[in-house]
């Protein structure tokens, strides 16, 4: 398993750099539609907190 | 037409396209898990370059995909410039990042491999000088979307820059016959059968893997988008009345 000879630490760098981008992206898009989730409850809640000041 | 114009509704889409988000993301990892599984364990060493073939199974179709994405951004960008599909923007824009990751990473494992088979990093011949381009457009598709007044200017603007930039697409891919470049020809879908199936085995699903969670994190990424228009929309009317 995995003896892959004087190409193992460039076919590891390739697979691990490819994990990492691909978490990240993952990762990115699922905190951005959290964000997102947020940023429009916080905008009703500003206009339910505006409206009732009034 | 008839499909276009059903799903112009933001409210449509924010509606049917959660599921198809979570579906086609599951099965872009699954595929992806799969294929690398099958890259590096199932498939032969290659005849000349050995164990560092098994690189092609990730650099190859983050490559395809590159090519796609942009494409789709440009058939994305066509349709707003000519319809004003409502959105249309907002499909480019969230596939941009993806596209510009799939980029970067077919130029990094491009590279990887490059060192050990060519004795070389980087080489400015057609086909990697052209890719790198492709990378600096998504980066410059980006950053106009962020550099513009309003989301109208960005919107018209990025989209000439995506069609304009499509002309890169078609370099791409002939640079490898117009010049005489040090990466290779095409090897897959050409007709000839320059690939075992325990080659291509592996490559075809995980660039399956790489379309399908490409697929899935646009559609999350633009109802991210939808979201954010509609919490500014609605601090915009709160602040305009008052």
């Amino acid at each position: 398993m995995f003896d892959y000879d004087k190409y193992a630490p460039y076919v590891f760098w390739s697979y691990g750099i490819a994990a990492v981008v691909l978490t990240g992206v993952v990762v990115w898009t699922f905190l951005r539609v959290r964000a997102a989730h947020r940023a429009l409850k916080d905008a009703d809640d500003e206009i339910v907190g505006k409206g009732r000041e009034e | 037409m008839a499909i276009m114009t059903v799903f112009a509704n933001p409210h449509r889409f924010m509606s049917v396209s959660q599921p198809f988000a979570w579906i086609f993301s599951l099965a872009g990892v699954a595929l992806i898990f799969a294929g690398v599984y099958m890259g590096l364990f199932l498939a032969p060493a290659d005849a000349r370059q050995g164990d560092a073939a098994r690189i092609m199974f990730v650099h190859v179709p983050s490559a395809w995909l590159s090519m796609f994405a942009f494409a789709f951004m440009a058939g994305a960008s066509l349709v707003s410039l000519v319809w004003r599909h409502a959105l249309a923007d907002v499909a480019a824009k969230s596939a941009a990042p993806f596209g510009a990751a799939f980029t970067a990473l077919c130029l990094t494992t491009g590279s990887i491999w490059g060192y050990p088979i060519w004795g070389t990093w980087w080489e400015w011949d057609g086909r990697m000088t052209s890719v790198l381009i492709l990378f600096f457009i998504y980066l410059g598709y980006i950053a106009l979307w962020q550099a513009m007044d309003t989301p109208q200017k960005a919107s018209r603007a990025a989209a000439v820059l995506c069609l304009v930039g499509a002309v890169n697409l078609p370099i791409i891919k002939f640079s490898v016959e117009w010049w005489n470049t040090l990466h290779q020809t095409a090897t897959f879908f050409t007709g000839d059968n320059n690939a075992t199936y325990g080659f291509k085995a592996p490559m075809y699903v995980v660039a399956l893997g790489y379309l399908a969670l490409f697929g899935g994190l646009t559609l999350f990424n633009m109802r991210a988008e939808i979201l954010l228009t509609r919490a500014e929309m609605r601090l915009q009317r709160r602040l305009a009345l008052g």
